[in-house]
């Protein structure tokens, strides 16, 4: 296990810093003039030294790449372009409402799929499971800007119950829950539906493995067949795919910010974006693939460590 | 007390699909008696599964008892309760399974699944939880395994295969069932494992007298551990009776050939046995005699609906030639096609056999060792990888013309080293010359050309087809890969012809063929330019017994007619026994023994070939029954860190410390019989020195630990 | 007995072998439903602009309108027919979607096909790169480079394939490494065939369902990833009538007039579950494993 917890924390480490490198050099990667490129064609002369300034773009790609990635390292993203306060700042508000937002959603995810799919699994072919598979092959393809919006509609401005913007304020725990309710619901949609339909198919996959017939022909309960011995052999997949689901659902709250107007990553990273705000959109875009590339750590680990299998596999190699 | 402990009676199960039910089992009728171990013996798709399934109730869904009657000691099963069947399982019935290494829970460690069997049936109340752990340890070291106390908390995957099938046992032993079913119980396993399997089951049942029904397609085997036997046929049983009356004077046709499509020594000369056809699909069975529609003796009141079951003395048989008061006409039998006295081989094959040329292919000193990719950690820390030595310094010469066999269980390197001769694996050290041309050094570029004299039929028929691409394109390849001119090719009809398959073949693809099929087919390209040289790796793996029988009778024909040289790469030493000239044994990468045909069998000079012919599960009534006195222990260790010194001497019996930490060679015994052994002398001088130096119990000693 | 070696080559196989295809995917409900979806989109993409008015005519005065006999859906912002709007949306929609899985397929086919084919050193890199391009959720991939080169149709289109090449490469790699170890390769060797030839008649058509699946499953992710970066202003840039254009118009009026975000949501669920459904139908279908259970099914059990 040490040894492969080692080799999973450099390829780790490798990719943060071939990401970080990536962002650092990326204005040099895009042909143009990077000031243009940066800032657009109505640029006053003011915002073009400013924007020099800020980025050292008049020292070598070496020295910027090497500071930036040294500067990151060290917590310090740069500074506004606009107001000059440090990128950090403005990134680590940003954070914890995008992370309350991912594992809130992460947990409706897991929390209504993996019984779903259970559910569904225990009556092959019954009418629950085919109601079951509709509504997730349904809820798999809607995009969660499709559901935020239905959602939007339907809530706040046709029922006029739970907030449609802001994230409220987090000192309030129950005001705080209800701002993030919908923007989070909206992202679980499609994971519910996918972890449903794994849980399914790896269930009966499982229920029909040869130590479910040994439990069997051993007399076991059928409650300790099915909870005990396979259930915990089914969600072994689930897990394995948290830290992609992780990913995804950071991707999906950059829609999910601007629709119910939460001030996180994914907003930051958009009103940047307008506002020619490069070491913001800069920053906050670093930190989402910080999160990503954790969270599909932890997931592997825990995988890991569910599955003896690999855990002592691991342990030879 | 008297009585059957378990009886089956007119059993029906039938399977319901949408096209209609399927009859699985009809009129299954037998008894196994207490202390017995009655062994069903049939062909893959004769109902076996099935039946076991039945004897538990744990039918698939779709899958019934629709006739017939199962009782246990008293009880009809067909009468309880599913709590009642519930509690029955596992305690009064036990199954050991086919596939030790998916029977056992990965996610649970091997003592919980231990505890909660007998959790399931004894319940806490009577004893804590201390207690279960102790009697599950209990049982593991009785079924030979080491320091169980402490491996007991292993995860299932930490076991080797035959530890995991010890497990198993321990499992099933748990609760001292009334009846033991052991399904296919040692049919994934090597044969000094199955050996080690079944001797463990016969000191079971001596120990405790459990009866046991033996479930297996291997007619050597159930005549190894059963004292009676039931042949299943097309879901019927089809005759039963005492192993030893039935291997000595099989009954009914299907029985027969079964037996007379077995490749033994005592058979060599002889043409197998061969069944025409296949077996029925469960939708097309027949309704009269399931066999009728391949026996030699069918007639048409076969036909009819029937047959029921003759009872001869100590022999029951499901045949109209038995039955004096059916209308089959027994004076019609044609007794030239008996198949109780197979035919002569024709052409006198044994003889063209005896005119081995000079040295085709020589090998000396050949390795191949992999080197396991090292992972990026051990390539940083600038470690050496692992290095698999596969193949560690063989001398071997394979004569023009003359049939070679390679033997030795899996790990052995035997496969590795036939595809190096081939060019298919790196020879790493040492030299292979063929026909006087140095071979080991050519890249794949320049021993194109030798392609075209050398091929190679792989193990898995139908993998090694090309699974998009049409038979008759298949056989075209090589012609193509070659650049033959046109009149130079063989036919794609005339190619199917030679392996006996019809031309219609041609436009199929690979998996619309049998087993038997595909191997034909590989046969055929693997002759269509006329090769000098073919390596065949377990010709006969996969097959049914009738059509590995047919395959090897081919590859005799081909042998004779086109003077082919083979080198037949196997674990199965009666097969070699039946048609190789020479053998060699394998284990560990080295050589332990190579000879001619009969001189290692009548004089085998070193402990592992003695071993190996013990263990080998014949249908021979002569030697049927005597426990295995020369059990090879333990399991082979792994090609990466090979023993020092004799590799065997972990697992012989004749191991010494002064002696056998050196290295053996190769030493002439008489007559091209070479062996390996720093002992030959001794074991050939006093052929009892063997069973002396056996101490009763070693076999659990040596066992791998844990993997 | 004729000599022809090779088996009768029938032109018409690969249509016939279609047209079986769809009549199986059309056996099932869902393949069913799926189908008319997608008949539905190729008809909006071909011919659909004949029968709708010009989606950039605006008419100011009747702007967000709700349905009509005029306009069957209503108007946006600058009263413009949104039926007409929708419907030339859906060759955006395709237009960005098709290409860029197509590019996505064949820079990962290569790649794929040379990590697995060479392995060693070459495989190690391409593993770097693809684990890279993979750390980045493939919408903030796409904010990232589409920041710089400005919203368009193009662009949106490399991002988009550059995002997806990963996965291909990954399918490629693992499919060849799977059949690399295949014993009908080593048998292909064993017979002296050169490794272009292996790859082409061995291994290719064997890497092609995988590809072909995945192509059909990326297919409506593309879609909706062209949609949202059009929605937040960084995909296909306005007055495009893409869907996504049309959300972002829609949501910025979302209380006074929600018919266009109705309307362009609905739009989007409906294709991406038809292609969907589409794309798992043929799974199953192409599929050797679920195809094996099926035989399986249908020579009963022992």
């Amino acid at each position: 296990m040490a040894q492969y917890l080692l080799k999973r924390l450099g390829m780790t480490v490798a990719v943060v810093l071939l990401v970080t490198l990536f962002l650092a050099g990326v204005v040099h990667l895009i042909p143009g003039d990077p000031v243009e490129l940066l800032l657009g064609p109505r640029a006053t002369d003011e915002m073009i030294a400013n924007a020099r300034e800020e980025m050292g773009l008049d020292d070598p790609i070496v020295v910027q790449v090497a500071s930036f990635v040294w500067n990151a390292a060290q917590g310090d993203l740069g500074r506004d372009f606009a107001t000059q306060r440090p990128v950090s700042m403005l990134v680590s508000n940003a954070t914890f409402h995008t992370m309350s937002l991912a594992f809130l959603s992460l947990l409706l995810s897991v929390g209504l799929g993996i019984p779903l799919g259970v559910l569904a699994a225990t009556k092959p072919d019954s009418l629950l499971d085919r109601t079951t598979s509709v509504i997730s092959v349904s809820f798999i393809t809607m995009p969660s800007y499709v559901t935020g919006l239905f959602l939007l509609l339907l809530f706040p401005i046709a029922l006029g119950v739970l907030p449609a913007t802001g994230a409220g304020d987090p000192s309030e725990p129950l005001n705080y829950l209800r701002h993030l309710i919908l923007p989070a619901s909206a992202l679980a949609i499609t994971w519910i539906g996918y972890f449903a339909r794994l849980v399914r198919t790896s269930m009966l996959e499982v229920v029909g493995s040869n130590y479910i017939r040994v439990a069997r022909a051993y007399g076991l309960r059928e409650t300790v067949v099915n909870y005990r011995y396979a259930l915990k052999n089914a969600v072994i997949p689930s897990i394995a795919i948290l830290g992609v689901a992780l990913g995804n659902l950071l991707g999906g709250s950059v829609f999910v910010e601007l629709i119910f107007a939460r001030p996180g990553l994914g907003n930051l990273a958009l009103n940047a974006i307008d506002a020619r705000n490069f070491p913001v959109l800069r920053g906050s875009i670093l930190v989402i693939a910080l999160l990503f590339v954790v969270a599909n750590l932890l997931a592997d680990l825990s995988y890991r460590f569910i599955d003896p299998r690999i855990r002592v596999e691991e342990q030879q190699t | 007390m008297t009585g059957p402990i378990l009886s089956v009676e007119h059993l029906d199960v039938t399977y319901h699909v949408r096209t209609g039910s399927l009859p699985a089992l009809r009129d299954v009728n037998f008894e196994l008696q207490r202390g017995e171990i009655l062994g069903i013996v049939g062909e893959s798709g004769c109902g076996k599964s099935t039946l076991s399934s039945a004897v538990l109730r744990l039918l698939p869904a779709n899958g019934d008892i629709s006739g017939g009657r199962i009782v246990l000691d008293g009880d009809d099963l067909g009468e309880m309760s599913e709590a009642e069947l519930r509690a029955l399982r596992g305690d009064r019935i036990a199954m050991i399974f086919q596939d030790p290494l998916t029977s056992l829970n990965p996610t649970f460690t091997v003592g919980s699944q231990l505890v909660s069997v007998q959790r399931a049936h004894r319940g806490s109340l009577t004893s804590g939880s201390d207690d279960l752990r102790e009697r599950a340890i209990e049982m593991l070291t009785s079924v030979g395994m080491p320091d169980a106390h402490e491996r007991i908390d292993y995860y299932p995957h930490q076991f080797s295969g035959g530890m995991r099938q010890r497990i198993m046992i321990a499992m099933a032993l748990l609760l001292e069932p009334e009846v033991l079913i052991a399904d296919e119980a040692t049919s994934a396993l090597d044969v000094t494992l199955q050996a080690q399997i079944l001797e463990l089951l016969r000191r079971l049942r001596s120990e405790r007298d459990t009866s046991m029904l033996f479930i297996s397609h291997d007619i050597g085997v159930i005549s190894e551990i059963c004292d009676r036997m039931v042949v299943m046929y097309g879901g019927r049983a089809v005759e039963q009776g005492a192993v030893r009356d039935v291997l000595t004077d099989p009954k009914h046709p299907y029985t027969q050939a079964l037996l007379g499509s077995v490749p033994t020594k005592e058979r060599r000369g002889q043409r197998l046995t061969t069944i025409p056809g296949r077996v029925p699909s469960l939708s097309e069975m027949p309704e009269g005699c399931a066999f009728a529609t391949r026996c030699s003796h069918a007639q048409e009141v076969c036909r009819d609906p029937g047959p029921t079951i003759v009872s001869l003395p100590g022999r029951d048989v499901r045949c109209l030639v038995h039955d004096p008061d059916s209308d089959y006409d027994t004076t019609a039998i044609d007794t030239a096609v008996d198949p109780t006295t197979p035919a002569a081989e024709t052409g006198g094959w044994l003889a063209k056999r005896r005119s081995v040329g000079e040295v085709l292919v020589d090998a000396s000193d050949v390795e191949v060792h992999f080197e396991e990719r090292p992972s990026l950690t051990t390539r940083l820390l600038r470690r050496p990888g692992d290095v698999v030595r596969a193949v560690d310094g063989v001398d071997l010469n394979i004569h023009r013309g003359e049939i070679l066999g390679l033997v030795g269980e899996s790990g052995s390197g035997k496969t590795t080293f036939g595809k190096a001769l081939l060019g298919l694996a790196p020879v790493t050290g040492g030299r292979v010359t063929y026909d006087g041309e140095d071979i080991s050094g050519l890249d794949q570029r320049q021993f194109r050309g030798m392609r075209r004299r050398m091929q190679m039929i792989f193990q898995d028929a139908h993998a090694s087809l090309s699974p998009r691409r049409r038979i008759g394109q298949l056989l075209t390849d090589p012609y193509i890969v070659h650049d033959v001119p046109h009149q130079d090719r063989i036919p794609v009809p005339e190619l199917l012809e030679m392996v006996q398959l019809a031309p219609e073949q041609a436009s199929k693809y690979p998996h619309e063929l049998s087993g038997g099929q595909a191997r034909r087919v590989n046969i055929a390209r693997a002759l269509a330019l006329r090769p000098e040289f073919i390596v065949a790796d377990e010709p006969s793996a996969g097959l049914d017994v009738s059509a590995a029988a047919s395959v090897l009778n081919l590859m005799k024909d081909l042998a004779g007619e086109l003077g082919l040289t083979y080198l037949i790469v196997t674990h199965d030493l009666n097969l070699v026994a039946y048609i190789a000239d020479r053998i060699a044994l394998m284990y560990l990468g080295r050589l332990t023994a190579v000879g001619p045909t009969e001189r290692i069998f009548d004089h085998p000079a070193h402990p592992y070939t003695q071993g190996l012919m013990d263990a080998v599960a014949t249908p021979d009534p002569g030697r049927s029954q005597t426990p295995h006195r020369l059990l090879v222990p333990g399991e082979i260790p792994s090609p990466k860190n090979p023993p020092a010194g004799c590799r065997f001497h972990t697992r012989c019996r004749f191991a010494r410390r002064d002696s056998c930490l050196e290295e053996p060679h190769l030493d002439h015994v008489d007559d091209g019989h070479m062996v390996a052994c720093h002992h030959w002398r001794e074991i050939l001088e006093d052929p009892d020195a063997a069973e002396r130096a056996a101490s009763p119990d070693l076999g659990y000693a040596a066992e791998e630990s844990g993997r | 007995m004729a000599t022809d070696d090779r088996p009768q080559r029938d032109p018409l196989r690969a249509l016939r072998a279609t047209v079986e295809l769809l009549r199986d995917i059309a056996q099932r409900p869902t393949g069913l439903v799926a189908l008319v979806i997608i008949a539905g989109m190729i008809v909006a993409v071909t011919v659909g602009p004949l029968f709708v008015a010009d989606p950039a005519a605006q008419d100011i005065p009747r702007r967000l309108e709700g349905p009509s006999l005029d306009h069957l859906l209503g108007t946006d912002h600058l009263g413009r027919d949104l039926l007409a709007r929708l419907v030339h949306g859906a060759r955006i929609a395709l237009g960005v979607a098709v290409p860029s899985v197509l590019i996505a397929m064949v820079i990962g086919l290569i790649l794929g096909l040379t990590a697995g084919y060479l392995g060693g050193r070459m495989d190690s890199f391409v593993i770097v790169v693809t684990d890279s391009i993979q750390a980045f959720p493939a919408v903030v991939l796409g904010l990232a480079i589409l920041a710089l080169l400005g919203p368009s149709m193009t662009n949106v289109i490399i991002v988009i394939a550059l995002a997806f090449s990963p996965g291909y490469a990954r399918v490629v790699r693992a499919s060849v490494f799977a059949i690399k170890e295949d014993e009908f390769v080593q048998a292909e060797r064993s017979l002296g065939s050169s490794t272009p030839r292996i790859l082409r008649l061995h291994i290719l058509p064997n890497v092609i369902a995988p590809m072909l699946i995945l192509m059909a499953i990326d297919l409506p992710v593309a879609v909706t990833i062209e949609a949202g970066l059009s929605f937040v202003g960084v995909g296909v840039p306005p007055p495009e009538p893409s869907w996504g254009v049309i959300l972002n118009d829609g949501f910025d009026r979302i209380r006074a007039a929600p018919w266009p975000v109705i309307w362009a949501a609905l739009t989007l669920m409906i294709t991406t579950l038809g292609f969907t459904l589409f794309g798992e139908a043929l799974r199953d279908r192409l599929d050797p494993r679920v195809r094996e259970a099926v035989r399986g099914d249908r020579q009963g059990r022992s």
